[in-house]
């Protein structure tokens, strides 16, 4: 599967836009997580009461 | 490269959500009902939102929360899929890093890696527990379970990619560090829960969690490839 596939080379401008790919990810799926898992509020919390007890996030 | 990246993990946490929300639904849901029967001997907080001030032991203001049953499910199939999108976008920038080398196959080492990191290491100090169960304060459990997940993955980055010994070494400090601390500890409260229940429900968990976890590593890995085999300038 690895025969020998040309990539293109890494130049600045696809490093800047990984690791602008990279950060959006991170702060996007923090923050549904934190939404799932964490958020205080009773009916998210009431909403993903048996995601949170299955996932084992820390509930009640 | 940011499509690419968001595509894969939408198409991959939503896949993952579904299948787990099915395996739950005969696996744990079931327990999750038959441990709030004990719950409301001792009414901690409020599971029920729909007695509408006709119980004496309800307030009448109770919160919003799903009917029993298809509502209920539907609202876990909801939250599941926060969580598996949520798990796949982790995964997929974790998969960036390999990306001249990137298959189904590495993303199952992704998921083992998360299922690790998010779910074993967190269960040492605070099992999973079914309503009903003592917990500790909600808060102290919180930071105590983000500093573990944080830690324990650096910790393991470290002992996978770190170069010299001493990195290795300082990886694992890391991630036995929250545990030398410690999880907080439980509010003593009169639980009726039947401990095989309790039991049960804890292995049930950290197994669908597993089944999860390689899931979405399995299509992550799959998903971001495929997309980029289309996507690759020739």
């Amino acid at each position: 599967m690895n025969n020998n596939t040309t990539y293109a080379p890494a130049s600045d401008v696809t490093v800047t836009e990984t690791t602008k790919a990279r950060v959006l990810a991170l702060v996007f799926g923090a923050a549904i997580l934190f939404t799932v898992g964490f958020a205080y509020s009773t009916p998210v919390h009431n909403a993903a009461h048996d995601t949170r007890h299955t996932l084992a996030f820390p509930c009640h | 490269m940011v499509f690419r990246m968001f595509a894969a993990a939408l198409a991959a946490g939503l896949l993952s959500a579904v299948l787990i929300t099915g395996l739950q639904s005969f696996i744990t849901a079931p327990l999750i009902l038959e441990a709030e029967t004990f719950e409301e001997v001792a009414p901690a907080h409020n599971h029920d939102g729909h007695s509408h001030g006709d119980a004496t032991a309800q307030p009448s203001w109770a919160p919003w929360a799903p009917e029993d049953g298809l509502e209920r499910q539907l609202y876990t199939l909801l939250a599941n899929c926060g969580a598996g999108i949520g798990f796949a976008l982790l995964l997929v920038v974790g998969l960036s890093f390999d990306l001249p080398a990137l298959s189904a196959r590495r993303g199952v080492m992704w998921g083992v890696a998360g299922f690790s990191v998010f779910t074993l290491a967190p269960a040492l100090g605070l099992p999973p527990g079914a309503p009903g169960m003592p917990t500790p304060d909600e808060q102290a459990a919180q930071i105590w379970w983000l500093l573990t997940v944080l830690l324990s993955g650096a910790g393991l980055g470290s002992m996978a990619f770190g170069k010299s010994f001493v990195i290795k070494a300082l990886g694992a400090v890391l991630m036995v560090l929250p545990h030398l601390w410690g999880a907080p500890p439980l509010n003593a409260i009169d639980s009726q829960l039947p401990p095989e229940l309790a039991a049960r429900f804890a292995a049930s968990s950290i197994v669908l969690s597993a089944v999860f976890w390689v899931m979405m590593g399995y299509l992550s890995g799959l998903f971001f490839s495929k997309l980029g085999e289309r996507s690759a300038p020739d």
